[in-house]
């Protein structure tokens, strides 16, 4: 049995003196224990969304407008609630410090909810070796490189073991490497802790794992889906100003040197055995 | 005339408990014109380098030669600005880049205090945040006020807007949609081919490939290596062994050579990857 964590709708936001809505009209509706990737162009409202999840930004008076997370509306009365119940990581890992230090910085978090001490020291010390930044543990944030920066912010939100974690760009200075790392990190978090987790991000093949993608073009939700289902509408991915993953792009270019490829051949690994299938034909 | 690193090293707060080494016994000759990559794992010291080229930071010891200027330890600030005007840096997080009241006066800021005059300031300005993707409605706002990826663009526009000779990238598509990316990138390869030197920081091996001439390892703030793309590439096996990726499309032939499949030359873009591939299926079939 699936429970719905996040409900959201008609939500619309503007921001203060803009012309246009940043948010037009959304809604949607979030599985527990999914992993959702929110994609669209720059300016599309990602970052917006993310903030009105948490009570950041707040919407306009209206009837019609709900947020409601883990069974909570959020109003200010519930605010706090749901503030620990959403761990956000920033797109800007310097609006994130707050410690003078990286050690103190990842315990803010836990020192805002009352953790004991004893445990407080041990979950910053688990959080800062599963990033691999426990040997950095008394450094200042401006003595960290940009890819140093990020793990610690991400150290700083998996400490907390909040129920919903939304990642904003957050591994988007990582070396491919540190990104499949951290990535699989927070996978295992996901399947042992039951966390709920959105990612907010411009790299399409790390869209192409997660359970259901949502795509917004200019503060419109344009599309809701499986990767499959997404990447197969090529005409709105277009429109929307996004690009394909890879798999799709090569089956483009085959198709324009003439190699037409079933549609059923929608992952890499598919490919190879389709084209290594007729190969040995040959 | 040529961009050359001699035995350079850089140490962070010297003296101090936090002393470090970022920069380890540097060296290095570039060619005037290219576009160089510079690649290399989180902390390995891109960055650092970096802000050697515009002398933000100065080698603790060693000696740089660019654009007609040496910079060693006892450079002083007197002649940097002469220098910056030629050599202009985009920054790893464009926030830290961006001040002024207004999104236009931001990028005009670089232009005006390189002696530009304000006419041409505001017309050099324009252009950039146009080619950039920044619409004219947004020119009076704050840039404050800009989603990450918008930030990104208008502190790219600031740089180019003074048009330096040597123009220093620091991952600067981390941040941009993919249809952006792709711009942008090609912006930078337009501008290098317009007689500009470019040195772009990336993560993204199809960037490497597609863009670069000459690359730049780091490993652990030392240069391991400085060759060609095309020579990078050859050498999986060293890759590998540092942990570094090959192009997608690289990659993909490799799976399918495992699996028999095997194409006669290594693929760097997805272009070539399905022309070799299409090229052997209708070998196959005449
Ligand atoms: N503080 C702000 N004040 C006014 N407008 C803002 C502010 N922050 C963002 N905007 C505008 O709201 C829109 C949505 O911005 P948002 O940051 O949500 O985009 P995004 O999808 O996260 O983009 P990116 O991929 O570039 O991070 C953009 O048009 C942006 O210019
Ligand atoms: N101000 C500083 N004081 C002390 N150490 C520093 C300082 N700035 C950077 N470092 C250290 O120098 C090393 C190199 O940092 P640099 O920012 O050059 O890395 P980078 O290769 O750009 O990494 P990334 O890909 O994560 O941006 C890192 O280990 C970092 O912790
Ligand atoms: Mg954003
Ligand atoms: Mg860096």
């Amino acid at each position: 049995m699936t429970k719905q964590i996040i409900e959201v709708e008609n939500l619309s936001y503007k921001y203060k003196d803009a012309t246009d809505l940043a948010l037009k009209n959304i809604s949607f509706k979030v599985q527990e224990n999914q992993w959702l990737s929110i994609i669209g162009h720059n300016g599309s409202g990602k970052s917006t969304l993310s903030r009105l999840l948490n009570g950041l930004l707040v919407p306009e008076e209206n009837p019609d407008t709900k947020i409601v997370i883990d069974g909570l509306e959020l109003n200010s009365e519930n605010l706090w609630k749901i503030r620990d119940k959403i761990g956000i990581v920033f797109q800007n890992p310097d609006n994130q410090f707050v410690g003078t230090n990286v050690q103190d910085d990842v315990a803010f978090g836990l020192e805002n909810r009352n953790v004991p001490r004893s445990e407080m020291i041990k979950r910053v010390d688990a959080a800062l070796s599963a990033v691999g930044m426990q040997s950095y543990k008394n450094a200042e944030p401006q003595m960290l490189s940009g890819g140093q920066k990020q793990r610690v912010a991400i150290a700083g939100i998996i400490a907390i073991e909040p129920k919903i974690i939304i990642l904003d760009e957050s591994t988007s200075m990582l070396d491919p490497e540190g990104r499949n790392s951290i990535l699989k990190l927070i996978r295992k978090l996901q399947q042992q802790k039951g966390m709920t987790v959105i990612s907010i991000t411009h790299n399409i093949e790390e869209t192409l794992h997660s359970d259901d993608i949502l795509v917004l073009d200019s503060g419109k939700k344009v599309a809701q889906g499986k990767p499959e289902k997404i990447f197969s509408n090529m005409e709105m991915i277009k429109k929307a100003g996004l690009g394909l993953p890879f798999i799709y792009e090569l089956k483009q270019e085959l198709s324009k040197n003439g190699v037409e490829i079933p549609s059923d051949v929608s992952t890499e690994e598919k490919m190879v055995e389709y084209l290594c299938q007729l190969n040995s034909k040959m | 005339m040529s961009i050359e690193f001699k035995n350079v090293n850089y140490i962070y707060n010297q003296g101090t408990p936090f002393e470090y080494q970022g920069l380890k016994d540097i060296s290095f000759n570039l060619t005037d014109g290219n576009f160089i990559a510079i690649i290399g794992h989180t902390g390995s010291g891109k960055s650092t380098l970096l802000q050697h080229f515009d002398a933000l930071l100065k080698p603790t010891s060693g000696e740089i030669k660019l654009a007609g200027f040496d910079i060693t330890s006892k450079t002083t600030n007197k002649n940097l600005k002469s220098l910056r005007k030629k050599v202009g840096i985009v920054f790893q997080f464009p926030e830290n880049q961006l001040f002024a009241e207004t999104i236009l006066k931001d990028a005009m800021f670089g232009p005006l205090n390189f002696g530009m005059d304000a006419d041409l300031a505001e017309k050099n300005a324009k252009k950039w945040l146009k080619r950039l993707g920044i619409k004219e409605e947004l020119y009076e706002q704050s840039p404050f006020d800009l989603s990450g990826g918008q930030m990104r663009r208008v502190a790219i526009a600031g740089v180019l807007a003074y048009e330096p000779e040597i123009l220093c990238l620091d991952e600067p598509a981390a941040g941009l949609d993919p249809v952006g990316r792709k711009e942008i990138m090609s912006i930078f390869k337009e501008y290098q081919k317009n007689g500009h030197t470019v040195i772009l920081i990336t993560h993204e091996m199809d960037d490497v490939a597609q863009y670069a001439d000459d690359v730049l390892v780091l490993q652990q703030a030392k240069l391991i290596k400085h060759t060609t793309v095309a020579d990078l590439f050859e050498n999986p096996e060293w890759l590998a062994e540092h942990y570094l990726n090959q192009p997608h499309a690289a990659r993909f032939a490799q799976t399918l050579k495992q699996n028999g499949f095997k194409l006669k030359q290594t693929p760097l873009t997805i272009e070539q990857l399905a022309k070799s591939i299409s090229k052997k299926m209708r070998e196959y079939n005449e």
